[in-house]
């Protein structure tokens, strides 16, 4: 099939290139074929909804390529971002499997491809493979940890420099395959908005505006569109403290 | 045993100065139903009880350590435990449990180490399976996974539902309704 959006759409399960990379995806091929024959394709634009939250869960999706964000209202009535999901994540997870309305709005940030998998399907899919119940486990465990990752960022960072280090620290973990300027320059795609990551660190966007013109008149940070480069790690991660 | 599963569960905080109560009120006059164990069938859940062990631990014991891999599955039949994300010497509350909590899953299935303490607030009834016995019946009996699923996503709820609470911009020694940061 014709690229869209600047990457190859993976119509396939069993010819995925990706597989092996992906926690929900790295399955033997008989269970593969099964996943096949109960999943429908979608290519979806930057900024789509994927589900809403307080919605019935329809089912899931499954993350092939590109990111998305999940958000939710603050007790405040605040727009909040409880994660970035990446490629290989299963969204919808926790409702499909409980039956309750989804937790969260699910966004994507960029042009994203998902497999759609029904509730029923899922939920039958899940019985009659173990490989899937192991790697479902696996999936709410990390997300469980992603969650109290968050409560101890939110909850006892000391400082907004703190926390924007912090995922300045955790974005840096999947970095750009570019060109590198310097040996210790680490290059990350940065889709959110200065809004969305206020969201996400739980302040203002001006305070955000403030902190990275602050790590970038430091030289740990530059930013070239939704290019950025990490040019001084050691120093973000002094930041840290929690 | 479905109404069983939707009337025992965490059905809401109970909001208090410091701290989150969970109601596990568990309404099943059958004492050894919990959250992982009451959508199994009978069968199964024999065989996790051959394996049993009860204990009664003082108040302040620490079941699950942030950082230290369990070696048992823990199932709370009576009192009350503390689930808190601890770092750098400080700690937030995330929940207060009490009968029919399960706790020791995530590490049994991920094998990644706990990323909260659990610690007694009274003295607690509580019932072991050693990890070694409960995965060799998951394995023989993968239908568990499903009620794995449905306890590890309740706990999601619990901490997805903090998150949504914890005043944005809140700092340590900033107290704040419903959690407390020490």
């Amino acid at each position: 099939m014709a690229p869209a959006y600047n990457f190859q759409i993976i119509e396939n399960c069993l010819k995925c290139q990706h597989r092996e990379d992906h926690l929900f995806c790295n399955f033997p091929n008989s269970v593969l074929a099964a996943l096949q024959k109960i999943k429908a394709t979608s290519v979806y634009p930057k900024g789509a909804l994927l589900c809403i939250e307080g919605q019935a869960p329809r089912g899931v999706y499954i993350l092939c390529t590109g990111r998305a964000k999940l958000s939710t209202t603050s007790a405040e009535g605040k727009s909040i971002i409880l994660r970035i999901a990446e490629p290989g994540e299963v969204l919808g997870l926790s409702s499909a499997v409980s039956d309750t309305p989804y937790e969260a709005s699910v966004e994507t940030l960029e042009p994203t491809q998902a497999n759609f998998i029904s509730r029923t399907d899922f939920l039958n899919f899940l019985k009659e493979h173990t490989d899937v119940g192991v790697r479902v486990a696996q999936q709410l465990t990390h997300n469980c940890k992603c969650a109290y990752d968050e409560i101890r960022s939110l909850g006892l960072s000391n400082s907004v420099p703190e926390k924007i280090a912090k995922l300045l620290l955790h974005w840096s973990e999947h970095p750009l395959n570019l060109p590198k300027k310097k040996p210790n320059e680490i290059a990350i795609r940065v889709t959110l908005t200065q809004e969305e990551i206020a969201q996400f660190a739980g302040t203002s966007r001006e305070t955000v505006s403030r902190v990275l013109s602050e790590f970038k008149r430091k030289g740990w940070l530059n930013i070239r569109g939704a290019t950025w480069c990490i040019t001084n790690k050691p120093a973000l991660e002094k930041l840290v403290t929690t | 045993m479905t109404a069983v599963t939707s009337c025992w569960g965490f059905s809401g905080y109970i909001g208090t100065m410091n701290h989150i109560a969970v109601s596990g009120q568990n309404t099943n006059t059958d004492t050894n139903t919990n959250e992982l164990y009451a959508p199994l069938p009978v069968e199964i859940r024999h065989k996790l009880e051959k394996h049993e062990q009860t204990k009664t631990v003082a108040s302040g014991t620490r079941l699950i350590s942030q950082g230290v891999l369990p070696a048992c599955l823990f199932i709370i039949n009576s009192g009350s435990v503390e689930v808190s994300v601890p770092s750098c010497g400080k700690s937030i509350t995330v929940a207060v449990a009490g009968s029919g909590k399960v706790f020791g899953l995530h590490a049994l299935v991920s094998g990644e180490l706990p990323r909260v303490n659990v610690t007694s607030l009274e003295e607690c009834a509580i019932t072991l399976i050693p990890k070694e016995k409960f995965a060799e019946i998951l394995q023989s009996n993968p239908q568990i996974y499903l009620a794995i699923a449905k306890v590890l996503s309740q706990d999601l709820r619990i901490a997805d539902d903090l998150l949504r609470r914890i005043p944005r911009g809140a700092g340590p020694g900033r107290r704040f309704n419903g959690h407390k940061v020490n």
